[in-house]
């Protein structure tokens, strides 16, 4: 697997992990592979960094996780989006969006 | 959030590595389908996931746990530190137990006191109306007539209800024993306008005035518990009051009244009705809602105005006041209460400037372990965090100290408490009390930690891990020790002058001259029945005649009016012949019935002129006696034998006799002019007090009297014996309880200071043992050892004595409403406390100067 191409922004991975939930309940290791697999492997998540964050986006109650069985039958901890932060995950989407649009027009050559 | 997680620690941590197991099995087995072996598929999930325990401590970070860790780990560390040092330990633990227990303790009666509110429902709209009058300095105020509070009650519009009482004294007669009550006639609507309903029963309706009705009686819930077992049948029954039957209505509940134990309707005379001028009423009301006690007090002060013009025949000084019932409860003890904890908070400054100065010494002594831990890593923050937990574990352990010892304290106090301040049975230690305790625990905790540990954890690193560093000493280690030191002495001295300022004033108090002596003097209450055959004086004349004949009494009198116990039965007078004064400001006297007998008993002088005769008595001739204060101010150059003074114009009196001043009100009091009555029939004093001077101790004769009093069948029982001397030491208690408290503060504050001052030369001497070694080895007599220790300190104790007395000087003032004839600067009581505090001082300096003139100057130097 190729080491991160792209450090992520602060905060980008919250975005990342509510979006990637808000399509359904998931283990952190599908929440991983997930935002890997979409973004034609350019995004590796540091588990290093996943699990905390998953554990700081559930104590801000945006997420809320409970044990479960994987497809592959183990016991694992599913994370689901809350009411709380799928409005989170609508805010932030539109300020990262405006922020990318933004960066995007200064880049254009004058 | 954060709090479930502490408590579920375990689950939580199993629940974590569960989580981070199933991510590496399935990253395992994602490098197993990309076509890796086992092993190395396990191997490279691992070293993908290197940072697990990392990841872990993220994770914990985000839960907020690995603060509630560390905190944890260094109050364990903390104890096993701390635990090193048992006698360290014991003594910061009795310096905090001081502070905070002295602290703890006049909290808790400020609390009970001051703070607690009345037993009432919605107190703060309870009420006392006063009378005001003209009193030659300022205004007085006091009871209040029927009539004027009958108009004060209908015409108001400030009050919801305004109740009137008359505190009184009955006699309960039962199959087993007799026993004198202290009761209160009041009216219909007194309960309501306190907010007490009965704990059983009914209270008073309106109808229970009416004389027809009038024989019912409500009972304190005290007094239905010890005398009447409690019994839910005593309502309805009747009980024996003054010999007369009176049906139980209801029981108030015990929190109404410490002292009154029974309520009777107040059922008012037609004369009584009609008597104006006639003062004996305590008054009582609730306000409306939205009322000020301002605006009730306008509102009564324009219906006093009212009744001034209706009534121009009356005294035209009277007017109207309101004053909050707590602060009638608490009366003037706020200031003194005040005061006391301005001086406990001195104690704690003192016991905390003694603990940081023991936390410095410690500290030097860990200068190496400190400069270890900021060598290996450790941030100053943490090691500032680990300091001020140690301080916040003593703290806590002095805070419990300190909470026993107020506890004791109260307890061992508790019978002066009772005597000298109001609400004290309500003394308790309550859940505010330990919210206190941990607000000065912390705030004590930060005081004297923060200073040493900043001081502890200054790193010179190099310094310090070199053997010189070792010994710790710094320059501004031994600046701050003995700012602290100095510090507390100036602060004990202060405390030490205020506590010499109150003694030396109780000694010139007791020293004070009543007017009569104390030797072998029986004192004891008796009412005298209304029904006693044709008068008072045929009464009281057979029952002294009999008291007189038991063998070791020497003589017996009645006054209606203990001299030092009260003052109170006054009024306005005038002499015949003199110009009469200015209408409202005639002079006011003091008013004593007595029975011939008195004045020998007491052995109070007769200045002029006789005592009353037992002929007196009997006769109905207008005669009294004055004392001196009003003969001097009346007659100057007079002889005033056979003058008159006269209180309306149908009333004159002839004086046939001018005894000798006695205190009235009290050792501090100045005499008023005072008039004696003979205590006969028409004399309006039931209650009298029984006085008998005697050759024999005069307690041992207390069951000849009462079996005397048996004799002559009235069923009047005796209360409230006492000698003479329990009176005035009786009338000193709130001053010795002052003195107490300020002088075992004053105490405290000494030990901690010399303790404190002894702790920084002792660690001063060691500090220079090689130097002192060299010193001595050079030829040093030990007498100049010791002289040079003893500058050093003395040089501190004076520091501090200056600043104390400065301090003291500007301090003491506030006292000054507690002083009897001292100045608050009393130049003697500053000498002696300056030296008794500067002997200490000295003591605790000599001694380790005598261990430094000790040193064996080889053994100081090898030791190095």
């Amino acid at each position: 697997m190729p080491e991160s191409a792209a450090e992520l922004l602060q905060g980008t991975l919250a975005l990342l992990i509510l979006q990637t939930l808000s399509r359904g309940p998931d283990h952190g290791w599908g929440v991983a592979q997930q935002i890997q697999d979409r973004s034609r492997e350019i995004l590796t998540v540091n588990q290093g960094s996943l699990y905390p964050a998953l554990h700081r986006l559930e104590e801000q109650g945006w997420i809320e996780s409970e044990w479960g069985i994987s497809t592959n039958n183990r016991r694992a901890k599913f994370y689901r989006l809350t009411t709380v932060g799928r409005k989170q995950l609508v805010r932030e989407t539109h300020t990262w969006t405006q922020f990318a649009k933004a960066v995007h027009w200064v880049l254009q050559p004058v | 959030m954060t709090l479930r997680n502490l408590f579920r620690r375990r689950r939580f941590e199993q629940d974590l590595d569960d989580e981070l197991r199933f991510h590496l099995e399935m990253q395992t087995a994602r490098n197993i389908e990309r076509g890796m072996t086992p092993n190395a598929a396990r191997a490279l999930a691992e070293q993908e996931f290197g940072r697990m325990e990392h990841a872990k401590d993220e994770v914990r970070d985000a839960r907020g746990l690995t603060w509630f860790d560390d905190v944890r780990r260094d109050v364990r560390f903390s104890l096993r530190t701390l635990a090193r040092t048992p006698g360290f330990v014991l003594v910061v633990l009795l310096c905090l137990g001081l502070g905070i227990g002295a602290n703890a303790a006049i909290f808790s009666i400020i609390n009970t006191v001051l703070l607690k509110p009345l037993p009432y429902e919605k107190p703060d709209e309870v009420v006392n109306a006063y009378e005001t009058f003209f009193m030659g300095s300022g205004d007085g105020y006091g009871s209040v007539s029927w009539p004027n509070y009958d108009d004060w009650a209908t015409r108001n519009r400030s009050f919801s209800s305004l109740a009137a009482s008359k505190s009184t004294g009955v006699v309960l007669r039962g199959t087993e024993a007799t026993e004198r009550l202290s009761a209160s006639n009041v009216t219909a609507n007194y309960f309501t306008a306190l907010g007490i309903a009965p704990l059983r029963g009914r209270g008073f309706a309106p109808t229970d005035a009416q004389a027809a009705e009038a024989d019912v009686v409500l009972l304190n819930e005290r007094l239905w518990r010890t005398r009447f077992g409690a019994d839910p049948a005593l309502i309805g029954r009747t009980i024996n009051l003054d010999g007369r039957e009176r049906t139980v209505i209801g029981i108030i509940p015990a929190a109404a009244s410490i002292n009154t134990m029974a309520w009777l309707p107040l059922i008012v005379t037609p004369e009584e009705a009609a008597a104006r001028g006639s003062h004996n009423l305590a008054v009582t009301g609730r306000l409306r809602a939205g009322v000020s006690i301002e605006q009730a007090e306008t509102d009564l002060k324009s219906i006093a105005e009212a009744i001034k013009r209706e009534h121009p025949d009356q005294d035209p000084s009277r007017s109207a006041r309101l004053r909050p019932v707590l602060t009638d409860a608490v009366g003037n003890i706020k200031p003194t209460l005040m005061i006391l904890l301005g001086a406990v908070g001195l104690v704690l400054l003192i016991a905390c400037a003694n603990v940081a100065n023991l936390l410095l010494a410690r500290a030097a002594s860990r200068q190496h372990e400190v400069s270890v831990r900021l060598a290996l890593g450790a941030s100053r923050a943490r090691l500032v965090r680990q300091f001020l937990i140690e301080s916040l574990i003593l703290a806590t352990g002095g805070a419990i100290i300190g909470g026993a010892l107020a506890w004791f304290g109260l307890k061992a106090l508790q019978p002066m408490v009772a005597r000298a301040l109001p609400r004290a049975s309500e003394l308790a230690i309550d859940g505010k009390m330990f919210v206190f305790l941990l607000g000065v625990a912390v705030v004590s905790a930060v005081l004297f930690g923060l200073v040493p540990a900043l001081q502890a954890t200054r790193g010179d690193l190099r310094g310090s891990l070199t053997q010189a560093g070792m010994r710790g000493s710094t320059g501004a280690q031994a600046g701050i020790r003995s700012a602290l030191v100095v510090a507390e002495i100036a602060l004990s001295l202060v405390l030490l002058a205020g506590a010499g300022l109150l003694l030396r004033g109780l000694l010139l108090l007791q020293g004070t001259a009543t007017g009569f002596s104390t030797e072998n003097v029986l004192t004891a209450h008796l009412t005298l029945p209304d029904s006693a055959g044709a008068g008072k004086g045929n009464f009281a004349m057979p029952l002294l005649e009999a008291i007189r004949t038991i063998p070791g009494v020497r003589s017996a009198g009645m006054i209606s009016r203990l001299p030092i116990q009260s003052t109170g039965t006054n009024g306005n007078y005038s002499v015949v012949g003199h110009p009469a004064p200015e209408r409202g400001k005639e002079p006011l006297a003091e008013f004593r019935y007595t029975t011939p007998g008195f004045l020998t008993a007491l052995d109070i002088p007769i200045k002029a002129g006789r005592d009353f005769t037992e002929q007196d008595l009997r006769d109905t001739t207008s005669i009294i006696l004055i004392n001196a204060t009003l003969a001097k101010r009346e007659f100057p150059n007079q002889d005033p034998i056979g003058q008159r003074i006269k209180f309306d114009e149908n009333e004159q009196y002839t004086i046939v006799g001018v005894v000798g001043d006695v205190k009235q009100g009290g050792l501090d009091r100045e005499v008023m002019p005072e008039l004696h009555f003979p205590a006969r029939a028409g004399g309006n004093a039931r209650d009298m007090t029984l006085v008998v001077r005697s050759t024999v101790p005069p307690t041992s004769l207390t069951p000849a009297i009462r079996a005397a009093l048996r004799q002559l069948d009235v069923g009047q029982p005796l209360y409230r014996e006492m000698t003479m001397d329990d009176v005035i030491s009786l009338s000193l208690t709130s001053r010795r309880l002052n003195l107490w408290l300020l002088g075992v503060f004053a105490a405290v504050a000494l030990v901690l200071s010399a303790t404190g001052l002894y702790g920084v030369i002792a660690y001063l001497v060691n500090q220079r043992t090689r130097e002192i070694g060299i010193r001595m080895a050079l030829g040093a007599k030990p007498w100049g050892v010791v002289a040079m220790v003893m500058r050093q300190g003395g040089t501190l104790v004076l520091t501090g004595l200056a600043l104390g007395l400065i301090g003291a000087a500007a301090v003491t003032r506030v006292i000054a409403s507690m002083l009897y004839g001292v100045s608050p600067r009393d130049p003697i009581t500053f000498v002696v406390v300056t030296a008794v505090l500067g002997g200490a001082a000295l003591l605790a300096t000599f001694v380790p100067a005598r261990r430094a003139a000790r040193v064996d100057p080889i053994q100081a130097m090898r030791s190095e």
